[in-house]
């Protein structure tokens, strides 16, 4: 008591202080009655956010993504969008909690879909378009799949994915496995690699391969087809089973995305153009 | 009955010590076994050395010993005692120690500059530093597809007959490029006053008569500036200084790329191609620009683009 009374006697002394105090004092609780229960919500539970890794694009851009998602989410509530480069650490996070929806490969979201128990809510577009084909593609003078063996495949898939397609593609488990997969930035470096002969093949998209022919047609023409994928679905927004109704606003959010500049520019980042709700139709598509 | 009680104890701890010793030995041993590579790094504080050495060593799993070459020379008698059966190089002053005290193993660089000026030997393979010139050209088409004229200032001494090459892919791609050539050290200026309203936007190579010293590519970017003419480039760095568009290395796969190469040699393999052309890129686009000098520019190839400078 009597360190406090001590505490207060210069205050008192202090004439210019005592209104200050006041209106200080005023302040706080015009905020804890108006604004802090609020921010105290928020800053509790976090923002809900969407958590993004994809293992068919070594997407690398993650500033840049980051910063047009959230310019975009951002105005629409307290949400966020958090890219993961690594994949254990993206799953690692799932685990957590269930306030967060998730954009992942249709070809992860089929391999983690039941033990993480998620729902897939909507499939990225492009062009009108929500299947895409792989394919492999070598260069001038290839002797096809017998001469993968002798140099890498470049990819920009993350390797377990590309190793999953190639024995799609090639019907041969142990060839799959056994070559060296080059992993490069982007779908045309894959190509280009090819087109240069810094990779025997190279496992990329229909789409990039269209582009190709469109950006540079004497490339193009030198580069062959060996095979191709059945056709799967571009990005997934998934949510986790019990989580769907605090997440309505963002997805809906994520929904409205093509309509806003931002958000269109957002969804160009990651090749995409618009969204599809997931029909009971497409789920074949995703058991993998 | 303690006493012996506590011997006993003693002596099965200092067994499981001397257990897990020998089991943690044995992994060590097991996952060192192999063909030695050492690793010189010409300076493991610059960023994309040391992005390059990061990558090069997730990607290889044979016994690698790091030398940083930026605390000063090592001493040769310490490295050979290593007995490495090939040597990583990344920058040019590891690949000059490595050629002048490793003449019987097999060298691999990465991460030079214009790696032409330096001796190589029977033994000397690499990842040049140079993307294929078809790349960014592909990117700016990509990127700026309203683009169909860019200007090149170059010297006769270093740059022209890549040039030539240049301007005769870029008409495949229906680019066509227009060269400027500085004849002297100061007379980059005046180049670029004789380029600048014949193009669309300027191309910016490394060029030592182009760009003498920073001074060069501070003017030369300012110039354009003032004159709205975008600057497309090879080094990401230039974006902060105003620079439109940057195609550079990507140095992550670069080190993949040196690690593939060191694999196929340790294994016997003979490779077709000694020098490799760099197999991944790096876009950089500078918004701010594009939106300062109007730019019209295709929405649908920022997938392709890894930094926005807002």
């Amino acid at each position: 008591m009597t360190t406090n009374f001590h505490r207060m006697v210069p205050i008192r002394h202090t004439g210019i202080l005592r209104p200050l105090c006041l209106l200080t004092l005023m302040g706080l609780v015009c905020l804890s009655v108006l604004g802090i229960p609020a921010v105290r919500t928020v800053s509790a539970e976090g923002p809900l956010t969407i958590f993004f890794y994809s293992s068919e694009a070594n997407i690398n851009n993650y500033k840049a993504l980051k910063m047009e998602f959230d310019n975009y989410l951002s105005k629409a509530g307290p949400y966020e969008f958090q890219p993961f480069s690594d994949i254990a650490t993206f799953e690692g996070q799932i685990r957590k909690g269930s306030g967060h929806l998730l954009l992942l490969s249709s070809w992860h979201f089929s391999r983690i879909q039941q033990d993480l128990s998620l729902k897939p809510v909507m499939v990225g577009i492009r062009d009108g378009e929500m299947f895409q084909k792989r394919v492999l593609v070598t260069g001038p003078g290839s002797g096809g799949t017998d001469s993968m063996g002798s140099g890498p495949v470049a990819s920009a898939s993350n390797v377990q994915h590309t190793r999953s397609v190639l024995k799609e593609m090639l019907e041969n488990d142990q060839k799959a496995a056994s070559v060296r997969i080059l992993t490069v930035p982007k779908d045309v470096d894959a190509l280009m690699s090819v087109g240069f002969e810094m990779a025997k093949a190279a496992v990329t998209t229909e789409n990039a391969l269209k582009n190709l022919e469109n950006l540079d047609p004497v490339l193009f023409k030198r580069i062959r087809t060996l095979a191709e994928s059945r056709p799967s679905l571009l990005l997934i927004l998934a949510a986790p089973t019990d989580g769907a109704a605090e997440l309505e606003g963002l997805i809906r959010s994520v929904r409205e995305m093509p309509d806003d500049p931002t958000g269109l520019n957002a969804l160009k980042m990651l090749d995409l153009d618009g969204w599809k709700t997931i029909d009971p139709s497409d789920t074949p598509e995703l058991e993998g | 009955m303690t006493q012996c009680t506590i011997k006993l104890s003693v002596f099965t701890l200092i067994s499981l010590f001397f257990f897990s010793l020998s089991v943690g030995g044995g992994q060590a041993l097991g996952a060192e076994e192999g063909p030695r590579v050492l690793l010189l790094n010409s300076n493991a504080g610059v960023g994309k050395y040391k992005a390059v050495q990061e990558s090069f060593a997730e990607t290889l799993a044979n016994p690698l010993l790091n030398v940083d070459m930026g605390l000063g020379e090592p001493r040769i008698g310490k490295l050979r005692g290593f007995d490495p059966d090939l040597i990583y190089c990344i920058g040019a002053k590891a690949y000059s120690y490595a050629i002048r005290n490793f003449p019987r193993e097999d060298i691999v660089f990465s991460s030079i500059i214009n790696w032409l000026r330096l001796p190589v030997s029977g033994k000397t393979y690499g990842v040049s530093n140079e993307l294929p010139v078809r790349m960014p050209l592909m990117m700016y088409r990509y990127i700026f597809p309203e683009i169909k004229t860019i200007g090149i200032l170059y010297s006769r001494q270093y740059t022209e007959e890549w040039f030539e090459k240049t301007r005769a892919q870029a008409e495949e791609l229906g680019i066509t490029v227009i060269g400027q050539q500085v004849s002297k050290r100061n007379g980059t200026i005046a180049a670029l006053d004789e380029l600048s309203p014949k193009v669309e936007a300027l191309w910016l190579i490394p060029d030592p008569l182009v760009m003498p010293e920073k001074e060069s590519l501070y003017r030369i970017l300012e110039t354009s500036d003032a004159r709205q003419l975008p600057v497309f480039s090879y080094h990401d760095a230039f974006a902060l200084f105003g620079a439109v568009l940057i195609v550079s290395v990507d140095d992550p796969t670069i080190g993949r790329q040196a690690a593939g190469i060191a694999m196929d040699l340790l294994s016997g393999k003979s490779l077709a191609d000694r020098i490799q052309f760099p197999a991944g890129s790096s876009i950089t686009l500078n918004m701010k620009k594009i939106d300062a000098y109007g730019l019209e520019y295709n929405k649908n190839a920022l997938s392709a683009v890894n930094n926005i400078i807002k």
